[in-house]
This record gives structure tokens, C-alpha cells and sequence, in this order.
């Protein structure tokens, strides 16, 4: 006889569970394992943090020399992990990995390797750029010149690790590989722009056998990073590159569909924004796409394209929230429509007094509001609604270091900080640091 | 001793630091300055009253107002250089120079005759000049080019002065070149950067001995292009008006692949592939501290004159010919008998092309960004790795080398380079944005006036070609210079206090004035926005 229980029994346990369930979720550690947070989505849910920051500043719980990179860091199982580089001669530098003790800043290890930046804009050529990737036990790590690893993450021993441009025949651009390696199942996913039609390579994470290649090399890389979104039934892996964006099955490159969009420069920077079945594009020279994904079957359709006040972003991944988008565009915050493109509104107060068009500033959501780190050094706190812009509070948190273009406009800080375990972790051409958030 | 007396000497000092200080305060501005270049003044036109097909210059109406803007703008204070090739005195459609020697021109008398015949069928647009120089204090400055470097000869020079009715307002820049009085702005045609075709051997004498006296030198440069742009713009009118010079051979190759001599395409294919890229605009990089990959020079060499045909674009319209004549045998071209600068250059370009095309950014070389890349020249293995960016270091090196050529030649006239912030040339059609002199120095800056003609870029034909569904031949037959934008490029300087701030500059007929862009569109932009002249 199975047993029976009463609807009022079922209905307590159901009350129970949702109380654990809200209990165990405020409670919660969250790391922040790659680029842009937990599913590269720039959405941070820890609660008990501050509601304004402190008028002194935020309390700084260490800070911890280190080189040039613009790298973001990433944080796991007590970990943090960055990038850097230092000059040895000309364009010689000395690449870095260093994995810092999350709660007291010591340095648990690191690992070294030789590159030469000739070629790169020197003006940039600090250091590393992508965001290094953890998953499980392996923490995958990626120089400016292609030199990828997989790192044990307790030791920093090499589990296997490639050379883009002499394993591939890549040619690096410009401004340096950038695509933070992203884990999807038991592959690892590249944008290595290697030779032949390898621009986008997967690897078996744990040996770094190559799975598939896909995409022609004839056009460069570009530097955005790789997503895996679920639309039209399946999981779609979304490159952007200077000539389109390409829509790929995950577990073989078969291409699924591409859009056509030429990106002078190839300066394909920001992050792709899903939202539904909307898919967000946005560049500094060419404007913005947004494509609509079938829900029905992997395609997409170009919803609109944008005129010359829709979206033109350099660096700043945007954020969709609700029917409305929100992103830096020629140096301004501005919202616009989802639907449409059409311009709300726009203000500089985010980062007053910064009028050159390529104003910076990256976008963390917490619940209803946004943490919002400028290229001036800022941290701040807001809320953004098709209403405007309104600022809750605002910190200096670190100073701005990296050169911009040698123009007399000033240093910036263009590196995505982390949020993990109720602080924010950042760092500059000098320096890391972790900084409470937590509700006292 | 009285207070008032002891401080009289403080007074003194306070009082003639004063004055310097207004007097300074007081010093008169530099004057407008506007270069202008490339006007090619020719034969103008035939008995049937239609322009001569070898005439570039039909612009009279327009360049009457350009005059009157360019006069307005600097209040009668304007200093003109005609930048070189204002006169055409090389393409004629009379064979009145008769050097037995293909590599002797014209003599004094010769070249004499040829400016009359340009007076006379310009006469309207020298008095326009005329007028021009004799309003206020304006001056005017022919500086010889290529194609009027007969202007050295006295007797043509005085000719050509005459013709402009405005005694003691118009020299010619004998010295061949023009630097202003404050020695901040310096001028030439550009003919003499090391390596190009049309340089003469010796400059500012551009004569050689024949056996009836002294003639003007034929450049290599230009008895091939006098060949072909003679045999050719009777056919194709719009041939010599694709910038930069030289690119309307291509189409014509594609419209009528016979219409090239043999023995035309390994010189044009050298001057392709050699092809100067000081025309393109230098990018914010590095500080100059940086290694630059370098090429595999021995590999290019091993790999034979195929190289040379791999370092086109594989849908360059030239690229037929080249490989035609590979497999025909008839590229003798020995690798080995080039320099490592010619090769640097050659693979510089190439690269170039490359990353054009790689990240779709056609105003570096005015190529088309869609079709497939070109692979790079072999690298050194510890310069492997990242896009090439360098490209311009043949510019630098070619610029640079000028620039010490220049300054001996000022200090062998007793004049001083250290002064000079702005370099202007013109000569190959293709305007070019000021960047400085080389990646290591702020100043001077360099930049290219353009021609003052219609012209129109590679990229923008065929633009044209896409939206008409045109042939390269229905182009170039159907297109006439006429068709063009009147839009006009000229190097502008405005009066200043310390440093020059010299532009690039369209004049359009529409009255208004464009700016040359540092973007992708380029010429095209300049042509189409823009503002007025104030």
C-alpha cells in the first residue's frame, strides 16, 4: 500500500522546500568562473550587499602587486585567477597566470611563458586580454599571441596546451587574441583564427585532442567572445566575426546559419546579448544588428539594423532588460527600444566630463540594479529604466592605468572586474585588489 | 640717490621687456597658403571645338571660383603654389620634340612652343590666375613637376610667366621646390622620392646633352606611360583620371586585355609592386620602439618571379596579364637583381593587402575589400605570429630618405630645415591626410594635395560598375571626365601664430568645401559632406 498523504501535508512540505530553497539561495556563494560571470551573462544574484557604498570608500580586503594586462580576473573554489605581462625587451614580454588565495590575496602559483607582441598595436600591447576559463579541476588560460593551457588548477601543472600561431597557422590581429576559451560539455571552444578554416577550433577539454574546426581564416577573427545560447530547439554557439555572425552546432561546427555583417576593422569587441529570441550585435563603426532567432528551428532573421543614434559600441557589452537595451554608445549611456533600435534617451552622467566616443564602462546586474565599472576607475551603482538613468551611489575604486592611444585624454581602466562571494575583485596595470560588498 | 632714481633701471628693463612683449604680441600671422597640384594644363581642343582626349584640364568655370574662393578666404593675402605639373608639357598630341634618343624630351625652343600651345587653349584660366595674383598682396608659385619641368629652362619659364599678366606677383621655384618665407612650410612635386619612375637624375637640372643642345630627360616612367596614355585616352578618356596614377591601366587591361604592349608588363608590373606606399595614412601604433616582423628576404628570392604575380591581388585586373606572361616566359625578372629595399617594399605592400582585406579596410591601399586575401611574404620564424602592421615602414623609409635629400638641398641653397612643420607633395592624383614625418618624430608632418582635377578612386569606380551592372570596357568607355565630381583637393593652411595646421581640403562646386576624412571612405566622403569654407 503506498502511502497516502493528506493535500495540508503536501502543501507544508511544498512551503518547506520553497523556504530552503530562498534560504540556501541568500546564502549562496557565487564564483565567477569566466568572462562576464556564470553563462558569460554579466548577471551577478548574490544578495546582502550594500545598498549604497560606504562615503569612505569600499573596505578594501587586499590589494596584490601585479603587471600590465587588461585580462579580467575569474574566481573559483577560492581562487583568483589573472593574467599579465611584463616587458623584458622591445616587444618582448613575459606572459603570466597568477592564482592568488581568494579570501587573503597570497599567491598560490603561477606559471610563466615568453611572447613577443611585434606586430600587435603597441599602443595596447600590455598583456593579456581574455578572461581565463575555469571548469571543475582545469583552468584554461589564454595569451595575446595564441598561446593557450590547461592548467591544473591546484598546482598550475600543464594538462596540455597549444600555440595558436605555430600549431595553426594563426595570424594574430591587431589588438591580440582576445576569445576567452569557453567550456561547453567535454569540449573546450576557440577562436583560434588558424589556417585552414580554423577559425574557431574545439578541443576535448581534458587532452586538448582538436574535436572540429570550422570557419574560413581568410577574413581576421575579430575579438569577440563566444556564447552558447538555446534557441529554435537547440543549443547554438554564436561567433561573431568581421564578415558575420555565424551560428554553429557545439558538439560538431556544422555551421547552422550565418547573417552577413561587415564589421570595418574587424572590430567585432562587445559581447553578443541574447535576450529571448533576440540577439544583439553592436559595433563602434558599423552600428548595431539585432536578429531575431526562429523559435521553431536554428535561424535568424535581421529584425533591424540600426541607424546612425542606434547602438554603436567599441568595447562595452550592452545589456538587454525587458524591452529595453542599455549600453555605452558614441562615449554616452543610452537606452533604446528592443523592438525598434530607436533611441529613449542618452546622458553622460555615468562617466562625466568624457567626451570622446569611445567612453567604456562594463555592466553587472544584481536584482533590480546594475554595479557599473567605468573606464575612469568607477564603481557605481544604479538603476536603469526607459525613465533614464539613476545613479544610487558611486566609489572610486581603482585607478585608471591603461594608455588611450597616446591622446592627451587621460589613462583608462578598460578591464571587467569580477563579482564573487559578495565582493568585487579588479585589477589595473599595477595592481589587484578585493573589495567588499557584503552588508555589514 | 633718490627711490625714484634706483629704480629707474628695473623701470627700463620692465619697459623694453614690455615692449617685446607687444611687439611679439604684434607680429603679423603667417599668410594663407593653399597648394594646389596637378592640373596638367594641355592642348585643350581639337579643330572640331571637343576637348583633345589627352586634356585633363576642363574645368575653367570651376576653377574660376575656386580662385575667387581661395582669394575671399585669405583676404587678398594668399599665397598659391601650383605644386608641379600645372603645365602639360609631355603628352602632346603634335610630335614637335624630335630627339632621336627615346630618353631625350624637349629643347628650350621646343618646350617653348608647347607652353604657347597651352596659353593659348588656356587662356581664360591663366588670366583667372592673373587676376588672382594681382588682387591684394596674393602670390603665386609654380613649382615644376615631371611633366612641366621645362619651366627650368629660362626662356619657357618666361613664357609661362608672361601668360599671366601680373608682373612681380608669380615666380617659378627654380630651386625646385618652395619653402615659405618663415621656412615652417616646404613644397615639391614629389617626382624625385627615391625610386619612382619619373625621377630625373639630376634635380633641379632635369637636362641632359643631346646632340642639338641641351633637352629635358625622359624618365623611364615616362616614356612607358606617354606609350600607353597616348595609344590609350583616345579610346578610354577617363584612363589618367583614376587615382592613384597608374590604376586606370588595369581596367583598361581587363577591357581589352591587347590593348597593353608585351613589353609594357614587367615594367608596369615593377611599378605596381614598387609602388610607393607613402600615399597611405599611418594608423596610431607604437612609439617606434617596437621590432617589426621582418621577412624571409632570401625565401622571397628562392621562390622565383612567381612572387611577383602572388603579390597582387588575386582579382587584380593586372593579374591576368601578369600570370599570361609567366607562362609565357616573358617576365625576365631576376630576384636576385633586386634590392632588399625593393623586395621590403614589395612584401610591405603585399601585406597590406592582406590585412585590407582580412579586416575590411580598404582605405589603406584603395583596394576592394571583398574576394580573398593574399598570402604574406615568408617571415623569419621568430617574427611570426601577429598581423603584419609595418607596412608603412617602406613609407617611412622612402619619406625619410626624401626628407634628407630635401635638406641637403636647402643647405646647399644656405637655407635651414630644422624649421620645417609641414611637407606637401602631389604628383600621384591621390590626396593623402597629414601624418608625421615618420614614426619616431612629431613633426614635420607630410601630406598630399591630390590633383586638382576630377578624379575618382579604385573603390568608387566600382562602386559605380556595381550599381550600373558595367564592364570594366562599358566604364571606361561610357564614363567621361565631365561625369566626375567637381570636387577639387588642395593642401589649406590657414594664417597661425606657432605651428601650421595643415588639411587636406575639396573644393566642390556646390560651394562648399570637404575635409579629407581619416576613415574608409576617404576621397569620397570629402566629396559628398563637408562644410563651408569658413
Amino acid at each position: 500500500m503506498s502511502a497516502q498523504r493528506s493535500p495540508g501535508h503536501r502543501i507544508t512540505e511544498i512551503i518547506a522546500a520553497c523556504l530552503l530553497v530562498a534560504s540556501t539561495s541568500s546564502l549562496r556563494a557565487e564564483d565567477w568562473p569566466q568572462w562576464r560571470g556564470n553563462g558569460r551573462l554579466g548577471v551577478w544574484n548574490e544578495t546582502g550587499l550594500v545598498d549604497r557604498f560606504p562615503e569612505t570608500g569600499l573596505k578594501v580586503i587586499w590589494r596584490v602587486p601585479v603587471n600590465a594586462g587588461y585580462s579580467g580576473p575569474a574566481v573559483a573554489g577560492g581562487r583568483v585567477f589573472v593574467t599579465d605581462a611584463r616587458r623584458t625587451s622591445g616587444s618582448r614580454v613575459v606572459e603570466r597566470v597568477l592564482v592568488l588565495d581568494e579570501r587573503t590575496g597570497k599567491m598560490l602559483w603561477s606559471k610563466e611563458w615568453d611572447a613577443n607582441y611585434s606586430g600587435l598595436e603597441m599602443t595596447f600591447a600590455l598583456g593579456p586580454r581574455a578572461t581565463p576559463t575555469i571548469d571543475d579541476d582545469l583552468v584554461y588560460v589564454l595569451g595575446a599571441m595564441g598561446h593557450l593551457f590547461a592548467l591544473n588548477v591546484k598546482d598550475g601543472s600543464v594538462a596540455w596546451q597549444k600555440n595558436f600561431v605555430d600549431d595553426f597557422d594563426a595570424t594574430i590581429p591587431s589588438w591580440g587574441a582576445t576569445a576567452a576559451p569557453l567550456v561547453d560539455g567535454d569540449r573546450l571552444i576557440t577562436i583560434a583564427g588558424g589556417e585552414p578554416d580554423a577559425k574557431v577550433i574545439a578541443f576535448n577539454k581534458r587532452t586538448g585532442a582538436e574535436l572540429w574546426r570550422a570557419l574560413s581564416s581568410d577574413w581576421e577573427p575579430g575579438y569577440a567572445q563566444p556564447i552558447i545560447v538555446e534557441a529554435g530547439g537547440t543549443r547554438q554557439l554564436m561567433i561573431w566575426h568581421p564578415t558575420a555572425i555565424s551560428s554553429l552546432d557545439p558538439s560538431t561546427g556544422r555551421v547552422f546559419w550565418e547573417v552577413p555583417f561587415q564589421v570595418d576593422l574587424g572590430i567585432t569587441v562587445p559581447t553578443l546579448v541574447q535576450s529571448g529570441p533576440h540577439l544583439l550585435a553592436t559595433t563602434f563603426y558599423n552600428g548595431a544588428r539585432m536578429l531575431k532567432l526562429d523559435e521553431q528551428r536554428p535561424a535568424a532573421t535581421v529584425l533591424w539594423r540600426g541607424d546612425s543614434f542606434s547602438p554603436h559600441s567599441i568595447i562595452s557589452t550592452p545589456i538587454v532588460q525587458g524591452d529595453y537595451i542599455y549600453g555605452m554608445s558614441q562615449g554616452q549611456l543610452q537606452c533604446w527600444e528592443v523592438a525598434t533600435g530607436k533611441q529613449v534617451w542618452r546622458t553622460r552622467d555615468l562617466i562625466p566630463g568624457r567626451t570622446t566616443p569611445f567612453a567604456t564602462a562594463f555592466f553587472v546586474r544584481n536584482g533590480d540594479r546594475y554595479f557599473i565599472n567605468t573606464e575612469r576607475g568607477d564603481l557605481v551603482m544604479a538603476r536603469l529604466s526607459p525613465e533614464g538613468y539613476k545613479e544610487i551611489s558611486r566609489t572610486h575604486l581603482i585607478e585608471p592605468t591603461h594608455p588611450y592611444a597616446r591622446e592627451p585624454q587621460g589613462t583608462v581602466h578598460w578591464s571587467h572586474p569580477a563579482y564573487a562571494n559578495k565582493h568585487v575583485i579588479v585589477r589595473n596595470d599595477k595592481e589587484i585588489l578585493r573589495a567588499s560588498l557584503a552588508q555589514d | 640717490m633718490s627711490t625714484a632714481r634706483a629704480l629707474l633701471p628695473a623701470f627700463v628693463v620692465i619697459a623694453i621687456v614690455a615692449t617685446i612683449a607687444v611687439l611679439d604680441s604684434q607680429t603679423p600671422p603667417s599668410r594663407f597658403v593653399v597648394i594646389a597640384s596637378d592640373l596638367h594644363l594641355g592642348g585643350g581642343k581639337g579643330a572640331s571645338g571637343e576637348w583633345l582626349p589627352t586634356e585633363d584640364f576642363r574645368w575653367q568655370d570651376d576653377f574660376a571660383s575656386f580662385l575667387r574662393g581661395i582669394d575671399e578666404a585669405g583676404r587678398g593675402a594668399t599665397d598659391l603654389v601650383l605644386n608641379g605639373d600645372t603645365f602639360e608639357l609631355l603628352q602632346s598630341t603634335i610630335d614637335d620634340c624630335r630627339a632621336r634618343d627615346p630618353r631625350l624630351g624637349c629643347t628650350e625652343q621646343e618646350a617653348r612652343g608647347r607652353v604657347e600651345r597651352v596659353v593659348a587653349a588656356h587662356s581664360a584660366e591663366l588670366a583667372a590666375l592673373g587676376a588672382f595674383a594681382r588682387n591684394g598682396t596674393n602670390r603665386l608659385i609654380l613649382v615644376p613637376g615631371d611633366h612641366d619641368a621645362a619651366l627650368l629652362f629660362p626662356a619657357v619659364a618666361a613664357t609661362a610667366i608672361a601668360s599671366f599678366n601680373a608682373p612681380g606677383r608669380v615666380e617659378i621655384a627654380t630651386r625646385g621646390y618652395w619653402l615659405s618665407a618663415d621656412g615652417a612650410i616646404y613644397a615639391e612635386h614629389g617626382h624625385q622620392m627615391p625610386g619612382d619612375p619619373y625621377a630625373f637624375t639630376a634635380w633641379p637640372q632635369p637636362f641632359v646633352r643631346g646632340d642639338d643642345g641641351m633637352r629635358v630627360e625622359r624618365s623611364a616612367g615616362e616614356r612607358l606611360a606617354q606609350q600607353l596614355y597616348n595609344e590609350l585616352e583616345p579610346r578610354f578618356p577617363i584612363l589618367d583620371n583614376v587615382a592613384q596614377e597608374g590604376a586606370g591601366l588595369k581596367y583598361a587591361a581587363a577591357a581589352d586585355p591587347m590593348s597593353l604592349p608585351a613589353d609594357a608588363v614587367q615594367p608596369l608590373l615593377m611599378f605596381f609592386l614598387a609602388r610607393p606606399t607613402w600615399q597611405q595614412f599611418r594608423l596610431e601604433l607604437d612609439g617606434g620602439d617596437v621590432e617589426s616582423p621582418e621577412w624571409d628576404l632570401e625565401a622571397v628570392r628562392r621562390s622565383g618571379a612567381a612572387v611577383l604575380a602572388e603579390s597582387l591581388l588575386p582579382d587584380d585586373r593586372f593579374r591576368s596579364v601578369v600570370d599570361g606572361a609567366l607562362r609565357e616566359g616573358r617576365l625576365s625578372i631576376d630576384l636576385a637583381t633586386l634590392t632588399d629595399k625593393q623586395l621590403i617594399a614589395m612584401c610591405d605592400y603585399r601585406a597590406a593587402l592582406r590585412r585590407s582585406r582580412r579586416r575590411l579596410e580598404r582605405s589603406m591601399t584603395q583596394a576592394s575589400t571583398t574576394g580573398r586575401a593574399p598570402s604574406e611574404c615568408p617571415r623569419t620564424m621568430a617574427t611570426r605570429g601577429s598581423a603584419f602592421d609595418y607596412f608603412w615602414r617602406s613609407r617611412d623609409d622612402l619619406v625619410m630618405s626624401r626628407f634628407e635629400q630635401v635638406r641637403t638641398a636647402l643647405a646647399a641653397d644656405s637655407r635651414a630645415s630644422q624649421s620645417i612643420k609641414v611637407v606637401a607633395f602631389g604628383h600621384t592624383h591621390l590626396p593623402a591626410a597629414p601624418v608625421p614625418l615618420t614614426r619616431n618624430e612629431a613633426t614635420p608632418v607630410v601630406l598630399n594635395s591630390g590633383a586638382w582635377q576630377r578624379t575618382v578612386t579604385p573603390f568608387q569606380i566600382e562602386e559605380v560598375m556595381q550599381e550600373r551592372s558595367w564592364t570594366e570596357g562599358d566604364m571606361l568607355r561610357q564614363l567621361r571626365p565631365e561625369d566626375l565630381p567637381a570636387c577639387y583637393g588642395v593642401v589649406w593652411i590657414e594664417p597661425y601664430s606657432g605651428d601650421p595646421k595643415p588639411r587636406v581640403r575639396f573644393w566642390r562646386s556646390d560651394g562648399r568645401w570637404g575635409n579629407l576624412p581619416r576613415d574608409a571612405a576617404g576621397m569620397a566622403t570629402a566629396c559628398s559632406g563637408g562644410g563651408p569654407a569658413a
